[in-house]
């Protein structure tokens, strides 16, 4: 019994000590301040200019915390309206937009502002963070769409370059496609995003609605929007991934798709952000590829999301923050970002060298003639239009009876519209 | 009642009964007191929600009545994950008991490698879903996969066990077995083992077979231990939320409504969307048809040997 | 028995054959990762898979202590998963004697609500509870990540169903030999439920070393990550290197597994030596 009584006395002890005595564990003494980000492979470019910062400022210790971009906007949704945050917050501003609405987040201090206007950013930014004419984050960096292909398997196939036109897309895409003796697909052309829970899906389809003509909602008057897309556009659009999932049968779902597939040889295009220059590098350095501009339909143009770096009212070291902030838009880290992380800078900078060396970061700068940058757009329930619409997209894209089935087609997306017309009428934005 | 008679001579000032029922509630008010603090007040905070418009991050939230009960009961993804929740907790519970019991029942009669078995059946239970998924994800993966690879042995052509609607719940619910399956037969081992020789060697004699045995001793004897394994085994099942959430993420993760249970939509509702309100009162409704599957449970295993001993 | 086992020894290898084929799906996945977890790149994503690794290496583990400072992830859970173990056993064993073996007024109404709360996803009242905690003061630390953990119904409920099974005329006898009830508590409830208690131990401890979301909200500094944290963190930054996920995964898991090898004995051999037959 002396044991047992003894164990328990242990128990309660430690107990104690772990409810109450680790609060000490972390002495702040410096001045803190953290980074949320919701790309964690930004870690080791965040790391190099907090390194140098601190190396500068001694009595400052930054902190960074990276998590999957469906973890981080969690914990901000759960941290920002309880100023819990971290002093400064990486996202989108679509994703801030929410925050900003409910008045949890100030603009931006005058001298941020004027150092913003003093020619380091292209009006384009600007604009995209101005909201009733007050800035708000600062511009970091950018996600265009490109298509990436494979130069090896357009050599082997003898295509001279990659598609530009939705003709072409098809065309090629079914000289690349590889199948088995039975008839299965076991290279896809080009792998569309036909899976997977959340919005992502929807955002894909989205690259290849906006050439057609459409895009998911259009704002009809000023703050007042309604879906664009049930219309020859969405139907075209959607037509598309049909056609290429089950009358040419050129992707498939049971192929490995996206970067992995790429990396693992199992497709031939797709469309993803510049970041995966870097992934190819580090996972499959012997792969030779390429990217192009999306091809055209009855227009060109590709989407330019912006991740900013905000930072919360909560904050406790505002200044230090802003001065952080600036001090990681010296071109020298921006052209670290680039060349290593493969993530797009928004500052203006020398950026020629890094494009010589790595000659497919040329497709996401230089717009061919009368190509369009169209962005998301700042609307708080954007994300629930986007995620409910992916559901139906991926369901759709299952059903194989669609082919050849225009009234098919078009019911899928009228009854998706009436769902995204609903949303915006619950939050008080629909045009009547 | 003979302790009352047969009282210490030197406590006499105090009711034996009243020492035990303050004994009793001593030690009970801090359990009460946690319960309190870490359960039923959040819990209640919720209930209240479900009557707001309350979204977590709009500063008016109008109190609405019962505004978001009648809404979800509209909304067809919430209809949509009540559906594939109680499919999804058929099939684990159903399945995964029948299962547990048959090998809770061989492993008890072989006695030479139990304990083995008993290590590796364990295994699944005790590792966290993270690795689990992962290592999963890729077991299903359509190309490169260890199923679709094992499958072709037999001629089977891939297939994209996640992605395709139903498809996608039994592969969630083949995993979520095969990590519970161990949790359960232990258990029902530990309640097998429990059963004296006795009642069986009485049965022998009689001339009963195996099967009546199993049924008129085995399963009358395993009842509390059964009953436990089935209660929280629903409530388990009901509340699945981390395989659904870990194997929906990625550009081959399943589709998001194949696999929506209650909570995922919770979840989507009150995190994505902010509607807290709104979740909340799905989060109500989860509870009552929870709380009435294992009343009835509770029912069905009539537990009446609670509380004889000390009164 | 014996001598029916004897009779048809066809029956006996039957039964050892599924077993066996059982055991094999279950450990699958995890040679699976072991093997993977030595593998070069380039062995990864060969095909058809390999189970043997044909040139083993250890970079893998190299590369993923280097990316992760899982030793800190290990302690910080290890400290997380404790305080939940020791609470939930001391809160567990205590009401759920009480509730086994005594007769009050508001018992069972009591002890329904309890078991009512596991009812509730912790992900429906985890923003209330989040806003709590911060008014505490304590987002961001141990006591923090451990609040949530300090109790379990399903613990409670377990420690009931077996404290009913120990023999009432065992009880009784120690209270006419004049024991109290907090002696009777600890000195036949506790010895007798050993295995009980392990086992539950064991489940505590896997359930606050396997949460994930609360510690996502809660654990604002890389020093305060637990392994699952971690890990999924990691998972992250390799999305296709599965040499390095899978090593990751491995370490994560040892930990566990080493507490379950030194408890499991108590599981079932302990429950049968105990002497509480029904």
């Amino acid at each position: 019994m002396k044991l047992q009584k003894r164990i328990c006395l242990l128990l309660a002890l430690v107990l104690v000590v772990g409810l109450f005595g680790f609060k000490a564990l972390a002495a702040p003494k410096k001045i803190q301040l953290s980074l949320w980000s919701g790309y964690p492979e930004m870690v080791p470019f965040y790391n190099k200019v907090a390194e140098d910062y601190m190396k500068a400022n001694p009595n400052v210790q930054i902190n960074i915390l990276a998590h999957p971009l469906r973890e981080h906007e969690q914990k901000l949704s759960a941290a920002i309206p309880s100023n819990t945050a971290a002093d400064i917050i990486e996202t989108s501003p679509y994703v801030m937009r929410k925050f900003i609405d409910a008045k949890y987040m100030d603009p931006n201090p005058r001298n941020i502002e004027q150092w913003m206007k003093s020619g380091i950013y292209d009006q384009f930014y600007l604009d995209e963070v101005t909201i009733n004419n007050k800035f708000y984050g600062v511009p970091l960096f950018q996600g265009r769409q490109v298509l990436f292909y494979n130069v090896d398997m357009f050599e082997e196939a003898g295509l001279p370059g990659p598609p530009t036109t939705w003709d072409e897309l098809i065309e090629y895409a079914q000289k690349l496609a590889k199948y088995d003796a039975n008839g299965n697909l076991v290279r896809a052309g080009i792998s569309l995003r036909k899976s997977g829970g959340g919005s992502g899906v929807c955002e894909k389809w989205w690259f290849w609605l906006y050439p057609a003509g459409g895009s998911i909602i259009t704002e009809v008057s000023p703050g007042k929007y309604r879906n664009n897309y049930n219309n020859e556009a969405g139907r075209r659009a959607l037509q598309l991934y049909i056609d290429l999932l089950y009358k040419y049968k050129v992707d498939s779902h049971k192929v490995k798709a996206d970067s992995e597939g790429f990396a693992l040889g199992a497709h031939a295009m797709f469309t993803r952000e510049s970041w995966v220059v870097g992934f190819m590098k580090e996972s499959a350095p012997n792969i030779r590829f390429n990217a192009a501009p999306l091809p055209r339909d009855k227009r060109a143009g590709t989407i330019c999301t912006l991740v900013n770096l905000y930072v919360a009212k909560n904050s406790k070291n505002k200044d230090e923050a802003w001065k952080f902030i600036q001090f990681m838009m010296k071109p020298e880290y921006q052209q670290f970002l680039l060349a290593k992380i493969g993530w797009f800078p928004c500052v203006n900078a020398d950026y020629e060298p890094i494009l010589q060396e790595i000659p497919q970061y040329r497709a996401f700068m230089e717009l061919p003639e009368g190509y369009t940058l169209y962005s998301y757009p700042s609307l708080a329930c954007y994300d629930e239009i986007q995620t409910k619409l992916a559901e139906r997209l991926v369901k759709a894209f299952m059903d194989e009876s669609l082919v050849d089935n225009p009234a098919g087609i078009a019911k899928v997306l009228a009854e998706a519209a009436a769902e995204t017309d609903a949303i915006l009428a619950e939050n008080g934005v629909l045009a009547k | 009642m003979q302790a009352i008679k047969l009282r210490n001579p030197g406590e006499k000032r105090y009711n034996p009964r009243v020492r035990t029922l303050i004994f009793c509630w001593v030690s009970l008010l801090p359990v009460i007191f946690l319960f309190g603090v870490l359960r039923v007040y959040p819990m209640f905070s919720t209930i209240r929600l479900s009557f707001y418009n309350w979204n977590l991050i709009k500063p008016v939230r109008p109190f609405v009545g019962l505004a978001n009960y009648v809404g979800i009961f509209k909304d067809h993804l919430f209809l949509m994950a009540i559906r594939n929740t109680t499919f999804f907790a058929l099939g684990t519970v159903l399945i995964g008991i029948v299962l547990s019991l048959a090998l809770a029942v061989l492993l008890n009669k072989s006695s030479l490698l139990s304990s083995f078995y008993q290590v590796i059946y364990f295994l699944p239970v005790i590792t966290p879903m993270v690795p689990v998924s992962v290592i999963f994800k890729w077991i299903y993966d359509p190309g490169y996969g260890l199923l679709n690879y094992f499958l072709s042995f037999f001629g089977v052509q891939p297939v994209g066990w996640l992605m395709y609607p139903n498809l996608a719940l039994i592969s969630i619910i083949v995993m979520c077995i095969w990590k519970n399956l161990g949790f359960n037969m232990v258990m029902l081992l530990v309640g097998l083992k429990n059963i004296s020789r006795q009642y069986y060697e009485a049965a022998e004699i009689d001339g009963t077979n195996k099967w009546q045995a199993f049924r008129y001793i085995t399963l009358p004897l395993l009842r509390p231990i059964l009953m436990y394994v089935f209660i929280t085994s629903t409530i388990d099942a009901f509340n699945i939320f981390t395989p659904v959430y870990v194997m929906t993420t990625g550009s081959q993760g399943a589709p998001g409504n194949a696999v929506r249970t209650l909570v995922y939509n919770i979840y989507e509702d009150g995190f994505r969307y902010f509607k807290m309100g709104y979740a909340s009162s799905q989060a109500v409704v989860l509870l009552l048809i929870v709380l009435t599957l294992t009343l009835i449970q509770l029912k069905l295993f009539r537990d009446e040997d609670a509380g004889s001993a000390i009164q | 028995m014996n001598a029916i086992a004897k009779k048809i020894p066809i029956g006996k290898i039957a039964v050892h054959l599924i077993l066996l084929l059982g055991a094999v799906s279950m450990l699958l996945p995890f040679i699976w990762m072991l093997a993977t977890s030595f593998k070069p790149p380039e062995e990864v994503i060969t095909w058809p898979p390999t189970f043997i690794p044909k040139h083993p290496t250890i970079e893998n583990y190299i590369e993923a202590f280097q990316a992760a400072p899982f030793h800190r992830f290990f302690l910080n859970s290890l400290i997380v998963s404790s305080i939940s173990t020791i609470s939930i056993l001391l809160t567990s064993s205590l009401s759920g004697f009480i509730f086994a073996k005594y007769r009050f007024r508001g018992k069972n109404l009591i002890f329904l609500l309890i078991l009512a709360t596991s009812m509730v996803p912790f992900q429906s009242y985890m923003i209330p509870f989040y806003l709590m905690v911060n008014r505490l003061g304590w987002i961001n630390t141990y006591q923090g990540l451990a609040l949530p953990l300090l109790v379990m119904s399903f613990g409670i409920f377990f420690m009931r169903q077996n404290i009913i099974t120990i023999p009432d005329e065992l009880l009784e006898a120690a209270r006419i030999d004049g024991c109290s009830d907090l002696k009777i508590y600890y000195s036949i409830i506790l010895p007798l439920s050993k295995p009980a208690l392990a086992a539950l131990a064991i489940f505590s401890f896997k359930n606050a070393w396997a949460d994930f979301i609360w510690p996502l909200l809660v654990a604002n500094d890389i020093n305060l990550y637990t392994m699952e944290l971690g890990l999924g963190m990691f998972q992250h930054r390799f999305t296709v290197d599965y040499g390095s996920i899978t090593a990751g995964s491995v370490i994560s898991i040892l930990p566990i597994i080493t507490v379950y090898a030194i408890f499991r004995r108590h599981i079932i051999e302990g429950i049968t030596l105990s002497g509480l037959k029904g």
